[in-house]
This record gives structure tokens, sequence and C-alpha cells, in this order.
């Protein structure tokens, strides 16, 4: 390892001039300040302020006491959350579940902006792109709904397929077998959002500057080529950022999902944090484990983000802060 | 130019926010005109009004009337509001919601001690609940809510919740289906002449959603009351159902139906939907299925013209000689409580209005309605007017326009009687019959029954179902293993492939439930259980 | 468009037709089905054989949510919504994302850092319940609009964007004395259209299917959104399912709709009118602008 010893600005101590300096330097910059701190208020504001609450993630907390009347429990509700022999077996699935689904997700949603990009007949490009982001609108409900009656061994489409085809004697039970679930999961994620999470690509792909396409045409680059060469590292520093976000939410799954497609038979991999805690504190009833696996997930977050921005920085030029 | 517009821009957002401070916020205090008091309450009822014929007239007889402030989504989303109130202190002047929400809003000091205002404004209150008022009082002795008595002497739309169709009835030339046993030849030689319907696979066994397959089925074919997880034995003791002799049994009669392939095959992967879909189209030939989840199937059938297709409702029994306990009645319908907050200047007129719907006109006019326009009355009997029902079949609308059944927080219940000797409700064992469609006649004739009430025995008094009370604070930590346990063990014991591997299931499933803590969660509530005996036998014995 | 088609291609071109046709038909499907069931009579969608077309035709579904009278308004308090939360909103987001686009600012990387880390940190809902009541937003229909102003997501999409646009474009603007505000508005901004257009559509579908803010902190009928009178609906729907022994007794009768009829008709209520919208955006990001025609 390089090891340039330089010492970070901050210790360096700063003398009045250039204190002064640095002032004026911001002033200087007035209009930025003037169009940017306002709202950075606003944000901390609206997302640092509440975090007192958090206090209430060490008390036995009853909303009338609120966070100063409530007793003090140290970290018992933490334990609560981690004592449980399941604790692990959770973990793993909420990680291995929004694993899946980012990877494919991030590939699927690039793969279909690209592949749409590649579309000259303009009313087809709109029409597949308007169809594929409308199941976003959709409740995980009805979606759930589909999937289960799709992959019933009881008269279920695709049993019926495999059956007539002579594939299978014997309907298959794909929602009773938990080595199942995790695709099941991800495939029906990613048939609801992928639409929905490739506008954001076709918006970058769209402001690439149209010179660098025609200017390749010239030197008669073929599709593919135009699409490694151009398309694809135009994407890169926005899916860069996109990736190290979604990375930062790994353990922020939500549980609808899961708790929609779950069954007892594939519980030990279906249930997944935000479902556990949910059991835990008696269906959001004790307030303050609620709380406590919020700060947990936090944290969690918040060291992710870091570890992988500090990679994005060190791989490209991306970083996310 | 787009400078001052930019700087214009974050600038409005500054003032925008702060004059959302200043904002003038208009209270929820009562706009009292003429006599009319109006009151701030919560409502789970989406919509509700007091704008309606009939609410018009209570407010009238009352001189009160309710502004609503709606709590909508499952429970959760109730609780969160709940909280988010109490901690804030935004809360209703009336709130009517769960014990355990309640509790919380006790324990603040947020609600306020009903009984001297009962003394004084609530005679009807307490003439109703006779020699149960007491049990109105929390352990304080204070009465922090009030509820709907239960006077019901016979209920008269009461089913047993195990399920036979009635081509599997007529095939076997109408027997009465008393053990699990027996309806296991029955579906097996119906099966086996009729394996399709319409094309499709028919399903001779199933049951809506896990929990009610392995947690309440076994109870109520074990002949016990709804008490929840539990089952509560002839010394008051009580004992968690799973661990039951009976219970095995039972997973035993599902495990045989799987391992000859009539069980439903996605058991424990339905939803109310898919489960409902499969009824509908007439494939499941029997059940255990709850009376709410059987309307909307049944309705779906009769649409249909699938009159075979509906089903018989037998309490149908793990083994010969069990005793039926399911039909039961409780004193009291502790489930939506009534409490009034701190915020109540005037909490006599709450009571005062309470206590209206204590009296027969009171009873008559939120479920019965108004006379000569939803019903009439001869020779001292009431009957819906068929120009009302014929309205109500043609608009399902009509009901919540006119407000008919829309305040019936206090209700008697179906079954019950008002002073005047008739029945306080138009669902009573007069009238049950007449809702049944010629296919059920027909089938109930050849048993020599009217209703499916008839099945079962006659109304017995218990003092209270489990899940009616306050459970120990305690309990629910367990329970939350003990459910953990239950919902991972039971399935896999119900679908083990032979024997040797149901009989290891099981015993695995019984020792996890005693880590679990099993034994200390049935002596909390054996003593909560005898804890409240002793209040009610004292509460009854001293009128 | 090139006149030299080789056939790998004509082949990968073909390929991608049938495979994004496939696609389609796959993402379609389940609004579709909703679509049917909600023209279906509800007893029938029960029996859970409507495909893609309705079985028996009826518009008892919309005929039911329709005869809410409260629906109108809540309809144009939501369009309300979406409109002015989604201008003040963008606004926002494009001016502060627009200053971390600027390397030489200096608060550029503290600002970040803060707008990073609120992503991930939630003080529950308590807290944030007091906050709103404390600062009287509570019952006001500002509560729709201002703790939602700043999307960080949206910020640094945008961000991003911003900096993959040429430096160069900044710079000659500069040269002609153009300031901060000026390089936003007249390069930055008409540069940006395809990703404006994504922020919007985001703020704009968040604001048109948000509900729990109207439900948590206004119980007023006079600010309730669309959203929420359809939950409410939906709500009523469901209980009337569980509770209504008459109903369930009435088998003759009653052809009251269901809540799964009603779940699919109110998707199709809330969907429509963004489907309708949708093209009006969908230009900006599926053809592209030139940065070369703004630049001359």
């Amino acid at each position: 390892m390089q090891q340039t010893v330089q010492i970070p600005p901050h210790t360096v101590k700063k003398t009045q001039t250039q204190r002064k300096s640095w002032i004026r330097r911001l002033g200087g910059q007035y209009q930025l300040v003037l169009l940017s701190i306002p709202f950075v208020l606003l944000v901390i504001l609206f997302n640092y302020v509440p975090l007192w609450g958090w206090l209430a993630a060490f008390q036995d907390y009853k909303p009338f006491k609120g966070v100063t009347g409530s007793e003090f429990v140290g970290l018992a509700n933490f334990k609560v959350l981690f004592a449980d022999p399941h604790f692990l077996v959770v973990l793993r699935n909420t990680l291995v579940m929004s694993g899946m689904s980012l990877v494919t997700g991030f590939v699927g949603a690039i793969t279909l902006a690209l592949f749409l990009n590649e579309i000259q007949v303009r009313w087809f490009k709109r029409i597949v792109q308007t169809v594929t982001y409308i199941p976003h609108f959709v409740s995980m409900v009805v979606i759930a709904n589909i999937v289960l009656m799709f992959l019933s061994p009881d008269g279920g489409f695709i049993n019926n397929l495999l059956m007539n085809l002579g594939w299978i004697d014997k309907p298959i039970y794909f929602m009773g077998k938990g080595e199942w679930f995790w695709v099941i999961h991800t495939i029906t994620g990613l048939w609801k959002e992928l639409g929905w999470s490739t506008i954001i690509y076709l918006a970058v792909l769209a402001g690439i500057n149209s010179e660098l396409y025609e200017a390749a045409a010239v030197d008669g680059a073929s599709r593919l080529r135009k699409m490694l060469h151009i398309s694809i590292p135009g994407l890169m520093p926005t899916a860069t950022l996109l990736l190290i976000m979604s990375v930062g939410s790994l353990i922020n799954t939500g549980y609808e999902s899961q708790m929609l497609l779950g069954n007892p038979l594939v519980i030990d991999y279906s249930e997944v944090l935000d479902l556990y805690a949910l059991s835990v504190s008696f269906g959001g009833g004790d307030y303050s484990v609620g709380v406590a696996l919020s700060m947990f997930k936090g944290f969690v977050s918040i060291m992710l983000v870091v570890i992988v921005n500090f990679i994005a920085r060190k791989l490209s030029d991306t970083r996310l802060f | 130019m787009e400078k001052y517009t930019a700087m214009l821009l974050s600038l409005v957002m500054v003032l925008v926010l702060l004059s959302g401070c200043g904002g003038s916020k208009t209270d929820g205090e009562s706009a009292s005109s003429g006599q009319v008091t109006t009151f701030t309450m919560n409502s789970t009822t989406p919509n509700a009004t007091f704008d309606t014929p009939i609410g018009k007239i209570i407010t009238e007889k009352t001189g009160v009337k309710f502004d609503y402030m709606t709590v909508v989504g499952g429970s959760d989303e109730a609780t969160q509001k709940y909280d988010v109130w109490l901690a804030s202190g935004d809360f209703p002047d009336v709130l009517a919601f769960s014990p355990a929400s309640m509790a919380k809003y006790r324990d603040a000091g947020a609600i306020i001690p009903l009984e001297d205002l009962i003394d004084q404004y609530g005679p009807n209150i307490k003439k109703k609940f006779g020699k149960f008022y007491d049990l109105l009082r929390d352990p304080d002795g204070h009465i922090y809510s009030i509820f709907a008595p239960n006077l019901v002497e016979k209920i008269p739309d009461i089913q047993a919740s195990f399920v036979v169709q009635y081509a599997v009835l007529k095939e076997a030339g109408y027997p009465e289906i008393k053990t699990l046993d027996q309806l296991h030849t029955i579906l097996k030689d119906y099966v086996k002449k009729h394996p399709k319907l319409d094309g499709q696979d028919v399903i001779p066994f199933s049951s809506p959603d896990p929990a009610r397959t392995y947690l309440n089925a076994p109870i109520a074919a074990q002949g016990q009351p709804d008490h929840g997880e539990f089952i509560i034995d002839k010394d008051q003791n009580v004992h968690l159902a799973a661990t039951e002799p009976l219970t095995k049994d039972f997973y035993k009669f599902l495990n045989n139906l799987n391992k000859e392939g009539m069980l439903d095959k996605e058991l424990f992967s339905l939803t109310w939907e898919s489960f409902s879909a499969k009824a509908a189209q007439g494939r499941i030939l029997s059940g255990f299925v709850p009376q709410w989840i059987m309307g909307g199937i049944e309705n779906s059938l009769t649409a249909a013209g699938k009159f075979d297709q509906l089903y018989a409702k037998f309490p149908i029994h793990i083994q010969d000689g069990i005793e039926d306990h399911v039909n039961t009645i409780t004193p009291t319908n502790s489930t939506n409580n009534w409490s009034i907050t701190n915020k109540v200047k005037n909490p006599e007129k709450i009571i005062q209005f309470i206590d209206y719907f204590f009296t027969d006109k009171g009873q008559e006019l939120t479920r019965w309605g108004i006379e000569g326009k939803h019903f009439e009355k001869v020779d001292g009997k009431r009957a819906v007017k068929p120009e009302y029902a014929k309205e109500r079949a043609e608009n399902p609308t009509v009901d919540a326009q006119e407000g008919y059944g829309s305040y019936s927080w206090f209700t008697f219940g179906n079954g019950s009687k008002l002073e005047d000797g008739d029945w306080a409700t138009p669902v009573n064992p007069d009238t049950v019959e007449q809702l049944y469609n010629p296919a059920t006649k027909e089938v109930l004739a050849k048993y020599g029954k009217q209703v499916w009430a008839d099945f079962l025995p006659a109304p017995e008094y218990i003092p209270a179902y489990t899940w009616q009370l306050n459970a120990p604070s305690e309990y629910k930590g367990l329970w939350k293993k003990i459910e953990q346990v239950l919902y991972r063990g039971a399935p896999r014991v119900i679908l083990a492939e032979n024997d040797a591997q149901f009989e290891s299931s099981w015993n695995e499933l019984v020792t996890q439930l005693d880590q679990a803590g099993q034994k200390k969660a049935e002596d909390l509530w054996t003593k909560t259980w005898k804890n409240y005996l002793e209040t009610y036998n004292k509460a009854v014995q001293s009128k | 468009m090139n006149p030299r088609r080789s056939v790998p291609d004509v082949t990968f071109q073909l390929l991608n037709y049938v495979l994004l046709f496939i696609l389609g038909f796959a993402t379609l499907y389940p609004f579709w089905n909703l679509l049917a069931i909600s023209f279906n009579d509800s007893l029938d969608t029960m029996r859970g054989q409507v495909y893609f077309w309705p079985n028996e035709f009826t518009l008892n579904n919309y005929a039911i949510i329709f005869q809410n009278d409260s629906l109108l308004g809540a309809a144009l308090r939501s369009i309300a919504r979406t409109v002015i939360g989604t201008v003040l909103s963008v606004g926002c987001t494009t001016m502060l994302a627009y200053t971390l686009s600027r390397r030489e600012y200096l608060l550029r990387k503290p600002i970040n850092v803060i707008l990073v880390v609120s992503m991930y940190v939630n003080g529950g809902l308590i807290p944030i319940y007091m906050l709103i009541k404390d600062l009287g937003l509570t019952n006001t229909f500002a509560v729709y609009i201002i703790p939602g102003l700043i999307g960080v997501f949206n910020v640094i999409i945008m961000r991003s964007y911003f900096d993959q646009l040429p430096e160069a474009l900044v710079e000659s603007a500069r040269i002609d004395g153009a300031s901060d505000i000026g390089v936003l508005f007249r390069i930055i901004i008409p540069c940006s259209l395809p990703v404006l257009a994504t922020v919007t559509l985001f703020v704009a579908v968040g604001h048109w299917n948000s509900w729990f803010d109207n439900y948590l902190y206004n119980s007023k009928d006079s600010l309730s959104l669309l959203q929420y009178e359809l939950m409410k609906i939906m709500t009523k729907s469901t209980s009337e399912v569980t509770s209504n022994a008459q109903a369930a007794l009435n088998h003759e009768t009653l052809r009251q709709t269901s809540p799964q009829s009603i779940r699919a008709t109110m998707t199709i209520i809330v969907t429509f009118p963004i489907l309708f919208v949708y093209p009006f955006l969908q230009k900006y990001f599926i053809q592209g602008i030139t940065v070369g025609a703004v630049k001359e």
C-alpha cells in the first residue's frame, strides 16, 4: 500500500486568516448557499430532529409518559431482537433475498433500458416502456395472488403446462418448497418493479450526447459496439450511485411480499427482518422494539453505504458522498 | 430574472413553512347548535355519519351527535393511531376501542371513571347489565368503559364450523355426520365416484388458512368453546389445546387424508381469496370454515345455481361421545369498548346518550329502524317491511343511507328480547329460516331440523372467552415463542409422509412447545382465569 | 436510419422485438386482469376464473365506489396536491442538486453527508408526529407538501446527471458573465429535461399515491385525498365481509361487491390518470435531446 502521509485539512490548526478567507470564499458563493441551505435545514428538521425518538429504544416506552418519563431498560429491547435463535436465520434470509433482488433488479433494469434504447420503431418503444412499468401500480396483494394461482399444485397454469408436456407426472408444490421461495420472491419482485426502475436509466441514456453515436456510426461501429462503448459507460455513474444506495437498503426489505407469498412450510426461508420485527413487537404493539430495530437497521445501512462508497471511490470516479 | 425567481422560490418555501407553524387550527371543539352537543369520536367504519333518517332521530332523542375521526386499515394502523393520539394528546372526546388499547389510555389517566355518572345518568345501563354490572369494573373498582351486554337467549344464526357439501350428503343418503372417521369414509366413497367437477379435481377437505387448520379446528372437533388457543378443563385449568391428545388425533385425521391425496394440496399456502375461489367453484367437498367466510362463498354458489355445492354445517367430533360446547354465550361483548376522555366537559351527556340505547326504543331504532318505514308491528311482533327488504335487495347501499344498523354499538344481540317480549333484532329464531333457500330447507328437512343451530346443543352460559380478558403481560412474550413453534411444527406433523415421521414430528412439537414455556403460559392463564372467575362469581352473587 | 445493416444486427433486432413483446405481455397481464375484474360481477370474480375478459359484465363495482359523495372533492385535492407538491418539490430538488454538482462549492461535502445519512435513519412514528404537530402542520394542506419537499434520492439522481453534463457548457456561460443561478436556468435545466421528467414522474406518483400522511395528520374531511377515501371504501368492504351476519344470510338477494372487486376497481381508478399523463413526460426520456442544440 502506498503510504502518502497526508494530514486531513481539519486537523490543521487554522489560522485566523485561513478561516477568514474560507468565510470570504463562501460569501462569494452566496447564491449556492441560498439555493441549498434552506433545503438542507428542511431535511435536518424532518429527518434528524425526530431522532430523539431513538431514546425509546432503550426504554419501556409508554406513549403517555414520553421519553422523559418512560422506564429506562438499557439494552433489553435489543436483546429481544437478537437473543432469539431465529434471528440469524432471519438475517440470512433478509440479506440473501435483498441481495438477489438487488443483483437481478440492477442487471435487469440496465439490460431492459439498453434493449429499449435499441428499438427504432417509436410507438413500439413507447408502448413497451409504458406497459412494463404498470405492475408498479398494482398492489402486492394482487401480484401475490396471481403468483400463487399460477404456481398452484391444484390446477395452476405452470403445473398444468408441465403435466401436459409430460415433463412431470405429479404437480409440483412450488410454494411448499423452502429452496424455491427465494427464487419465486425474486422473480415476483422483478416482474413488478423492473419497468419502473428502468425509467432512470432511460433518462440517462436519453441524455447521452447524440454526437457520440453519430461519430461512431461514421466509423462503422456495430450496434453492439455502440452499446458497449457509449451507452454502458454513459450509464455507469448513475448506475453506481443507485447501486451504492441500494446496498445501503439491503437490510431494509419491507415485508409485504414475504408475508403474502410465505407460509408455514417455507417460513425458515421467507421470514425477513421486518416481518420478524412485526412478530416480536406483537404486530407493532411494542413500540420500543420497533424503534430498536429501526436504529439497528440505520446503523447497518450507514456502515454498508460507507464501505461500498469507499470501494466505488477506489474503483471509479463515482461516489455518493 | 432567473436569479430572483429562484431566490423567491426558496424563500417562499421557508415562508410556507413558517406560516404553517402559525396557521390557525380550529380545534374539534363542539359546535353546539340549539341543544345538540357534538362530540368527536374515533370510528373504524369509514364515512360514518349521523346525517341519516335514523341518525337524526337519535340526535333528536338524545341531543348528541358525533363528529367522526376515521381510523382505517388493519388493527396495526389503528393501534398506531391510538398510540400517536395518546402521545400527543390529540385524542377525541369519545373512544371506542379494544380492551388492550383502552388499558393504555386508562394507565395514562386519559379516560375518566364512569361509575358515578352511570349511577346518576344511566339507569337503563345498570338495569340491563343486571347481575353482570360489576363485570364492567376494572380491578381498581372503577368502570372505565361501557360495552354491549349480551342478553341473547338463543343464538339464531349460529352454525357449526365443519361443513359438508349437500352433494356428498345426498350420495351417502343424508347421514348425520358425527365423527371425523364417518366423514372420512363418506368422503372416500364420494371421491371414488365423482373425482371431478366441471373437469377439475374435487378437494375432499380444506380450510381457509393455516391457523384455522391447526389451531381452531382441533378445538372445535373436541367440542370445546372458542377460547382462542386454549381449552379449559372441568377444574377450570387452562391448557394449550395444541398438545392435547385429541388434537393429535385430529392431526392424524388430516395426516391420513393427506396420505390418500384427499387433503387440499396447498392447504398451508391458501389465502382466503384462493380458498374462496375453490369453494365457490364447488370443488371443496368439506372443511373447517367459519361462518363469516362461508357467507360470500355461498352467495357465489347460489348465484351460479350450484345448490348441490352449498354446505351443511355439522358439529363433527374427533370421536364418539364428545359433548359439544361450541354454542356458548358470554354475559358481555367486550371487544369494542366505549370510553370518555378527560377532555369532555359534560360527560353526563354521553352517558345519557348511551343510556338511550339500553331502552327498548333505542334498541328498536338501531336494529329494526323506523316503524312504518323499515318495519311494521303486527300483534306486538315486529317484521321488516317487504318494501324495505326489496329495496335492500336491489340497492346494497340503502342501509348506509338510511342509517339502518349503523348505530348498533350497544345491540343486545341476535336472539335477545326486548321488554315487550318481542325479538330485539330482525335476525332472530323466527326469521332465520326464512332466509334459507329451498335447497337448504330441503336438506334440513331430511334431518328433521329447521335451522343449522338445531344441530348444536342448547346454548350454554360461560363467564367469558379467554380472549376477552386482558392477557397477563408476561404471556405476550411466551405466546410469540409458542406461536412460532406451532406455526412451523404443526404443518409438519399434519403433512408427515409416514407414521414414524408423524410420531417424531409430533414429539418434536411437544418438546419444542415445552421449551417455549408452555407450562408457564398455562399457569399464568390458569391464574388469570381463576381470578376472573372469582370476580365473576362475586359480581353475580352479590346481586 | 443506418443503410448498412449487418446480419448480427438484424438478428439482434428481431430477437429484441420478440423478447420485449413477451415481457410487455407478461407485465401487462396483472393490470389487464384487474381491468377485467373491475368490470366483472363480484360473485363471479370470487370463483377466480376471470383472466382476460369479464365473465359477467357489470358496472356495479364502479357504481359502488362512485356513489361516494366525498370522492370528487378528494380527487380535486389529490390533483392539487400532486401539481403543487410536484412543482415545488422538483424546483427545490433541482436547486439543491445543482449546488451539489458545483465542484467548487465549499459546503458540498458536508451537505452530501447530511443528505445521504438522512436516507437511512428514522426516528419513528411518534417523534415525527409530535414534530408535525408542534409545527402546527396537523390538519393543514401544507403537511402534504412540506415534509417531503426534498427527496434525497431524487437529489442524488439529479446531481449525478448534472455532473455528467460537459463542464465546457458551464464554463462558456461563465465567460459570458452568467451567475450560478443564471447557469442553472440557462444551461443546466434545458440540458437536463430527461432527468427532470424522471424526477417529476417519481415525485408526482409519490404524491398521487400517498395516503398515510393524510390518515395520520389530517382527520378533517375537507382535507381528505382520493387514495384515503378509496382506502376507506376498501376498509369498509372488508369489514362488511367479516362482520355482517345478515349479509351472509341473504343468499338470494344481496349482490354486494367484494373486497377483491373493490381493490381491482380502485387500482384502475387511481392508475388511469397516471397512464394518461405519462406520455407527456415519457417523450422527454424516450426521445432524448441534443445537448449540441443548446450549446449553439
